[in-house]
C-alpha cells in the first residue's frame, strides 16, 4: 500500500482529515443514500430562518390591508398613526408609485395600492414601529376613505361585465391573457374520430400552505448598501424589482435568502413586505422587519389558478388519440403575477407523454377581485393534466381497454417531438406505467376489489426548468464558483434557493462525487447576491438540471487539474486517476492511493489557490417550436410520472379515503435517491390533498366565514372562506395514505449525470389517479374538484335515481 | 382583523374554590365580566381571531386539587371541572364504561388540545360543533354549578339557552359534570363525527347517541345532533318516532320526516344543509343497525 505522501514541508503541520486504510471504494456519492446536508442544523434549531434574524435597533413593520374586494381610495389620513408614540414612519402607495411584477410585460402591482384596491387583503399602508403591537395599534389609527365598487368574484362575470373594470388601463377589459394555438386540423380529426369524449371540468384553487410565513428584513448601512433578507425563492428577481421600484442601482442592493421553511411556488415573486421593509429602513435609518400572519399568507396566495375547462378528445377504435381540443377559463385573481406563463403552460405542457396528432387549445385568464393566483407546484399544467387523464379514463371505459394499456398505446416515445415542437429527450414513461402496475397489483386487483373500493391510473410529464428566462437575456441561467484547498474541504458558492427541496444537497452531491470528497467535506454557500453568482431561482424545477450542470462544469475543471498533478506523481495517464470518498487512486491498481487532502495539498502547492467557475446556458438547438409562444414551456429535459391510487368510498357519508398510492417517477438519474423519494412523497401528498380536501375559496356573497348569513352586494363580497389552517383543510399525518415511491431512471444527455427534475412532476397525476379510482370504486365521476363528500353523496344519489 | 393584545388582559389565579367564588361574586357585583378559563383551548382561539374578550379572566387551572379528576360516586361519575380529555382517556374504567364519550374525547382537536381541554370547558363553550358535550347530552349528564349563593345542578338538556349561550350566571362556576350511574356501562352508546379531516377538524355533521334495545325493540333512545342546530340538540320528535319500534319497522322516509321537525341544518363554509340532513339520517340508521347488532350477540 502506498502510504500518504507528506514530504511537503509547508503542509506537514496541517490538521489531517482521517482516512481509513480500507480498500478504495470507487463508487461515488451520486446515487448513494444520504440525507440533506442542512437537516441537522435545521432540526436542532440552530439554523436561522428569516424571522430568527434580528438586528440592533430593529423596527417592526405591519401592513394595513383593504377590507373591500374592490374600491377606490378616496383619501388616506395617517397623521394620528404618525403621532403615536413608538411609530417611526408610515408609508402609503404614493411613497412607491412604481409598478412591479415578475413578468416584465405585465407589471400591474404597486407595493402599496395606489388609487384602487382590488381584493380583500390588498396592501394600503405600512407602519414601522418599535414593536409589532405598536405597529398594529398604529394601523387602527390610519383613516382610509374608500369608494366601494362592485366586485367581480365569478370569472365568467369578468368576461361579460363591461361596466366593472379591475384594471382600467388594461387594453382587453378584464382579460389578463388570452392564448389560442392550433396544430393540425382538429375539427376534421374530431369529425372522423371513432369516439369523442366531451366533458367539462372544474379545477379549484388551492394555496401552498408553507409552514413558514413570508418574512423580510431590510437594512441600509452607512455606505448606502440596502440589504434585504427574505423568505423568497427568487432572490435574483427580487433584487431586480427592488432596484426598479426604489429607483436604486442594483449594485447598491444585496439580497440574502436564509433557509426557507417551504415555498412550493408561493414565494416566487416579490411581495409587498419586501418593498415596505426596504423603504421603511431607508426612511428611518434603522433595520425593519415584517412577518406575515397566517391570514396574510392566505391573502398573498399566488396559488393554483381555478380552471373551468371544456375538453373534446377524439379516439380511434384502438384508443389512440386523434385530436385534442381544450378550452380553459383561468381565474387569475386581482393581478397578473406569472399569469402570462400560466396561460401558455395550460396548453403547451400537455403535448406529452401522449401523441396528439391534432391539438388546439384556447386559454383565457381573467382578473377577478380575489387574492392573486400564480404558480403552485406543477404550475399551470396540473389542471389540464387532470382533464386529459380523466378523458383517457372515460375513453378506456367506453372502448373496453385497460386504462394502462390505453396510455401505452398513446406514448409519444423517446427522442420525439410534441405537436407543439418541444423536443422530448429521454423518457421512462413506459417504465413508470409498468412499475405502478406491478407494485399496485393492478392486474389481479382491478375489478376484483370489494364494494366501495377502486383503483385508478394516470400519467404525466413536467419540465426541468424552462429553456428561456422570464426576461430576455443572453446571460447564463445559473452559475457556480468552487474553491478547494489544503483543508481537504470544498466550498461551493451557488445562487440557487434552498427552499426545503434540497438544492444545496444536490450541488454538494455532485461536487463531492466529482472531487472525491465526502458530503460532509462540502460547504455550500447559497443565495446571497454579494457572495454567490447569479441563479434565477427555485421555480419550474430548474435547480438540479441548471445549477447541477453549472456545478459539473466547475468541478470537472478542478478535477482535471487534480488528476494531472497526481498523474505526474504516479507517472500514469490522468485518465487512470480516480477520485472518490476522500481518496485519489489508480483505476488500474486500486492499491495505489493517497488521501484526497494530500492531493489537494499537492495541487495547491504546484498550481496555487484552486478555484473554478462554471455556468449553464440552455441549449439552442432542437428544443422548442418555431412560432410565437413556441418557446414558452420548452425545457431542456422532461420528467415522467405515473400514479396508481387505491381508494375506498364510504357510500353512507361520501367520504373518500385513499388507502394506498403508488408513484413511479422518471427523474433521469437520482443524484440523491432519498431526496427524490421525499419529493415524490411530498408532491403526491400535496396532490392527494388538492384532489380531496384543500380549497382556497373566496365567498361570492351571502356567507361569512363563521357561517352566519349576511348582506350581499358591493363591499361585502370576496371574503376568504378559510383563512386559517383550521378551516383550510390541509391533511394531517392522520389523513394521508400509504405511499409507495418508486424511482425510475432514464438518464437524459442534457441533465447533469443524466438527472432531471423531481420536485413538481410527481404531483400531477396523483389527482386524476384518485378521481379515476373513485369512478372505479363507486361508478360516479366527480369532474368538479375537490372531490368532497358532499359531491360524492349527491352524485351517488343521482346515480341511484337514474338507476 | 385586529388581534387582542394579551398583555392588556388581567388574569386572576385563585388558590381555592372559595376564593374563586368570591372573585366571581365581586366581579359580578361590580359589573365586570370575569371569564373562567382552564385549559384555554377556546380562549386563545377567540383571542387569535380578535373576538371581543372580557378584560379579566379567572384561571381555575390551579384548582385541580379541588376541581380535578374523575370520581365514581353513588350518583354516578363526577368529572371535575378541570379534568382533561387526556386524563379521562388514560383511565381504563372511564373508557370501559363510557366508550362513546371516550371516542368523542379522542377526536377533540389533536393530542395537544386533549392534554389541555376539559369536558367542563367544552360544555360551557356551547359550540354546536362540540365533540364531547353532545355525547354528555346523550348520557343525561348534569352540570354542577357553585356560587356564594349555593350549589345547583342543571341537566345538560336545559343548559344551553341559545347559540353559544348557557344558563350559567356570571357569579357561578362549573365545578363538575356528572354522568348519572344509570348511564355508566349502559348499552348502545354510539358516537360518530363526520369532520373535514381525520383530526384537527370541526364537525360537519355528527351523532352522539344512546340506544337501548330489549327483545328486539328500541326501549330507550337518546339522539344528540352535532352541527345541526344552534346548539347540540336532542331530537324529541325523532326519538318519539323510534321509541318502541323494531328495526324492521323503521321506515327511512318516516325517519327523515321526523328528523326534519327536529333539525333544520344550514349551509355554511364547511358543508351544506342537504348533505347534513341526509348524512345525519344515515348516521342514525347506522347507529340503529350497529347497536341492534351488538345486543343481538
Amino acid at each position: 500500500m502506498n502510504r500518504p505522501l507528506s514530504s511537503n514541508p509547508t503542509s506537514r503541520d496541517l490538521h489531517r482529515i482521517d482516512v481509513d486504510d480500507s480498500p478504495v471504494d470507487a463508487s461515488g456519492v451520486v446515487g448513494s443514500r444520504h440525507g440533506r446536508i442542512d437537516s441537522l442544523e435545521l432540526l436542532t434549531g440552530v439554523g436561522k430562518y428569516t424571522d430568527d434574524l434580528t438586528l440592533p435597533r430593529m423596527l417592526h413593520c405591519k401592513i394595513l390591508r383593504s377590507p373591500h374586494a374592490h374600491a377606490r381610495i378616496v383619501s388616506i389620513d395617517s397623521s394620528a398613526a404618525e403621532g403615536l408614540t413608538g411609530v417611526h414612519a408610515v408609508i402609503t402607495g404614493a411613497d412607491m408609485p412604481v409598478r412591479y411584477g415578475v413578468i416584465p410585460w405585465t407589471q400591474d402591482e404597486y407595493p402599496l395600492a395606489l388609487g384602487k384596491v382590488r381584493y380583500i387583503g390588498d396592501a394600503v399602508a405600512a407602519v414601522a414601529a418599535v414593536s409589532e403591537e405598536v405597529a398594529k395599534a398604529a394601523l387602527a389609527l390610519i383613516a382610509v376613505k374608500y369608494e366601494v365598487l362592485p366586485a367581480i368574484i365569478d370569472p365568467r362575470e369578468a368576461l361579460t361585465r363591461k361596466d366593472v373594470l379591475i384594471h382600467e388601463d388594461n387594453k382587453h377589459g378584464n382579460i389578463s391573457k388570452q392564448v389560442t394555438l392550433a396544430f393540425g386540423d382538429v375539427d376534421a380529426a374530431l369529425a372522423g374520430a371513432e369516439l369523442v369524449i366531451e366533458s367539462d371540468y372544474e379545477f379549484h384553487g388551492a394555496t401552498h400552505g408553507a409552514i413558514e410565513p413570508h418574512c423580510a428584513m431590510g437594512h441600509v448601512d452607512g455606505k448606502g448598501l440596502l440589504t434585504v433578507w427574505s423568505t423568497t425563492q427568487v432572490p435574483h428577481y427580487l433584487l431586480r424589482e427592488l432596484g426598479r421600484v426604489l429607483d436604486r442601482p442594483s449594485h447598491s442592493i444585496r439580497v440574502i435568502q436564509p433557509p426557507v421553511g417551504g415555498a412550493f411556488g408561493g414565494k416566487s415573486e416579490p411581495f409587498d413586505l419586501e418593498f415596505c421593509v426596504a423603504k421603511l429602513a431607508d426612511l428611518t435609518g434603522r433595520p425593519v422587519k415584517c412577518l406575515y400572519t397566517r391570514e396574510e399568507v392566505f391573502f398573498a396566495h399566488r396559488g393554483r389558478h381555478p380552471f373551468s375547462m371544456h375538453y373534446k378528445t377524439g379516439f380511434d377504435r384502438e384508443g389512440r388519440i386523434v385530436a385534442v381540443d381544450g378550452k380553459s377559463l383561468l381565474d387569475g385573481g386581482a393581478y397578473s403575477s406569472f399569469g402570462l406563463v400560466t396561460t401558455y403552460y395550460s396548453g403547451q405542457l400537455l403535448g406529452s407523454p401522449y401523441v396528439f396528432p391534432a391539438y388546439r387549445f384556447d386559454s383565457t385568464r381573467v382578473y377577478t377581485n380575489k387574492p392573486c393566483c400564480g404558480p403552485k407546484r406543477g404550475h399551470g399544467s396540473v389542471q389540464p393534466r387532470f382533464a386529459i387523464e380523466v378523458q383517457l379514463d372515460k375513453a378506456a371505459t367506453v372502448l373496453g381497454i385497460d386504462p394502462i394499456e390505453l396510455r401505452r398505446r398513446n406514448f409519444i416515445g423517446e427522442n420525439s417531438q410534441t405537436i407543439g415542437g418541444f423536443h422530448v429527450g429521454s423518457s421512462g414513461f413506459l417504465q413508470c406505467l409498468s412499475e405502478v402496475e406491478r407494485a399496485s397489483g393492478w392486474r389481479h386487483k382491478r375489478g376484483n376489489l370489494p364494494k366501495g373500493r377502486g383503483l385508478g391510473i394516470a400519467g404525466s410529464t413536467y419540465i426541468s426548468g424552462t429553456n428561456y428566462c422570464i426576461y430576455p437575456t443572453e446571460l447564463p441561467q445559473s452559475a457556480v464558483q468552487i474553491c478547494l484547498d489544503r483543508s481537504g474541504r470544498v466550498r461551493v458558492f451557488v445562487g440557487t434557493s434552498e427552499i426545503g427541496q434540497g438544492s444545496n444537497t444536490v450541488v454538494a452531491t455532485l461536487a463531492a462525487d466529482e472531487l472525491g470528497v465526502e458530503l460532509d467535506d462540502v460547504r455550500v454557500l447559497a443565495a446571497d447576491s454579494d457572495l454567490t453568482p447569479v441563479d434565477l431561482g427555485a421555480y419550474s424545477s430548474r435547480g438540479t438540471l441548471m445549477a447541477g450542470n453549472a456545478c459539473l462544469a466547475a468541478t470537472r475543471e478542478l478535477a482535471a487539474k487534480l488528476r494531472e498533478v497526481i498523474a505526474k506523481t504516479w507517472d500514469c495517464p490522468p485518465g487512470d486517476v480516480g477520485l472518490a470518498h476522500r481518496k485519489a487512486f489508480r483505476h488500474s491498481d486500486l492499491t495505489v492511493w493517497m488521501p484526497i487532502q494530500e492531493a489537494f495539498i499537492l495541487a495547491e502547492s504546484q498550481l496555487g489557490t484552486l478555484g473554478a467557475v462554471g455556468s449553464y446556458k440552455t441549449p439552442t438547438e432542437n428544443v422548442h417550436g418555431d412560432y410565437r409562444g413556441g418557446t414558452i414551456g420548452a425545457s431542456p429535459a422532461y420528467s415522467f410520472t405515473a400514479h396508481v391510487a387505491e381508494v375506498e368510498v364510504d357510500e353512507e357519508t361520501g367520504e373518500v379515503t385513499v388507502l394506498s398510492i403508488w408513484c413511479a417517477h422518471d427523474c433521469g438519474l437520482a443524484l440523491s435517491p432519498t431526496l427524490v423519494e421525499g419529493q415524490i412523497e411530498g408532491s403526491t401528498y400535496m396532490g392527494a390533498a388538492e384532489a380531496l380536501m384543500e380549497h382556497h375559496r373566496v365567498l361570492p356573497s351571502g356567507l361569512r366565514s363563521d357561517g352566519q348569513k349576511r348582506e350581499t352586494g358591493p363591499g361585502v363580497d370576496g371574503l376568504l372562506a378559510a383563512s386559517s389552517l383550521l378551516d383550510y383543510r390541509m391533511p394531517t399525518s392522520m389523513d394521508v395514505p400509504d405511499l409507495i415511491a418508486l424511482i425510475v431512471e432514464r438518464p437524459d444527455p442534457r441533465g447533469p449525470r443524466g438527472a432531471k427534475e423531481a420536485g413538481e412532476g410527481p404531483l400531477h397525476s396523483s389527482i386524476p389517479a384518485i378521481a379515476n379510482a373513485v369512478y372505479d370504486a363507486v361508478g360516479v365521476r366527480i369532474d368538479d374538484l375537490p372531490i368532497t363528500p358532499e359531491k360524492v353523496l349527491a352524485a351517488l344519489k343521482r346515480k341511484a335515481e337514474v338507476g | 382583523m385586529q388581534a387582542v393584545m394579551l398583555r392588556d388582559v388581567e388574569v386572576m389565579r385563585p388558590r381555592t374554590l372559595d376564593e374563586a367564588l368570591r372573585l366571581l361574586d365581586r366581579a359580578h357585583r361590580e359589573g365586570v365580566r370575569l371569564r373562567p378559563m382552564a385549559g384555554c383551548t377556546d380562549v386563545l382561539v377567540d383571542a387569535h381571531f380578535g373576538k371581543a374578550l372580557p378584560e379579566r379572566f379567572l384561571d381555575v387551572w390551579g384548582l385541580r386539587k379541588e376541581l380535578g379528576g374523575l370520581r365514581w360516586t353513588e350518583a354516578g361519575l363526577v368529572i371535575g371541572a378541570t379534568c382533561t380529555y387526556a386524563e379521562a382517556l388514560e383511565t381504563p374504567k372511564f373508557v370501559a364504561e363510557l366508550p362513546a364519550l371516550a371516542k368523542a374525547a379522542s377526536q377533540v382537536g389533536a393530542r395537544q388540545i386533549q392534554a389541555r381541554g376539559t369536558f367542563a370547558g367544552n360544555v360551557e363553550n356551547a359550540s354546536p360543533a362540540a365533540d364531547a358535550a353532545p355525547m354528555l347530552l346523550a348520557l343525561d349528564a348534569q352540570v354542577k354549578l357553585a356560587s356564594l349563593q349555593g350549589v345547583r345542578t342543571v341537566p345538560l338538556l336545559n343548559y344551553w339557552s341559545g347559540y353559544r349561550q348557557t344558563v350559567r350566571r356570571p357569579d357561578e362556576l362549573i365545578t363538575a359534570i356528572v354522568v348519572p350511574a344509570a348511564a355508566l356501562g349502559s348499552q348502545g352508546q354510539w358516537f360518530r363525527k363526520v369532520g373535514t379531516r381525520a383530526y384537527q377538524a370541526i364537525t360537519k355533521v355528527g351523532l352522539a347517541s344512546r340506544l337501548q334495545w330489549q327483545g328486539g325493540k328500541l326501549v330507550d333512545v337518546r339522539l344528540a345532533a352535532i352541527s345541526m342546530a344552534a346548539t347540540p340538540k336532542r331530537c324529541a320528535t325523532l326519538e318519539t318516532y323510534l321509541k318502541g319500534r323494531e328495526l324492521a319497522t323503521i321506515d327511512a322516509a318516516e325517519l327523515r320526516h321526523a328528523q326534519a321537525v327536529d333539525l333544520q341544518p344550514i349551509d355554511d363554509v364547511r358543508s351544506n344543509a342537504t348533505y347534513r340532513a341526509e348524512v345525519f339520517a344515515r348516521l342514525v340508521e347506522q347507529a340503529l343497525r350497529e347497536t341492534h347488532l351488538a345486543t343481538a350477540h
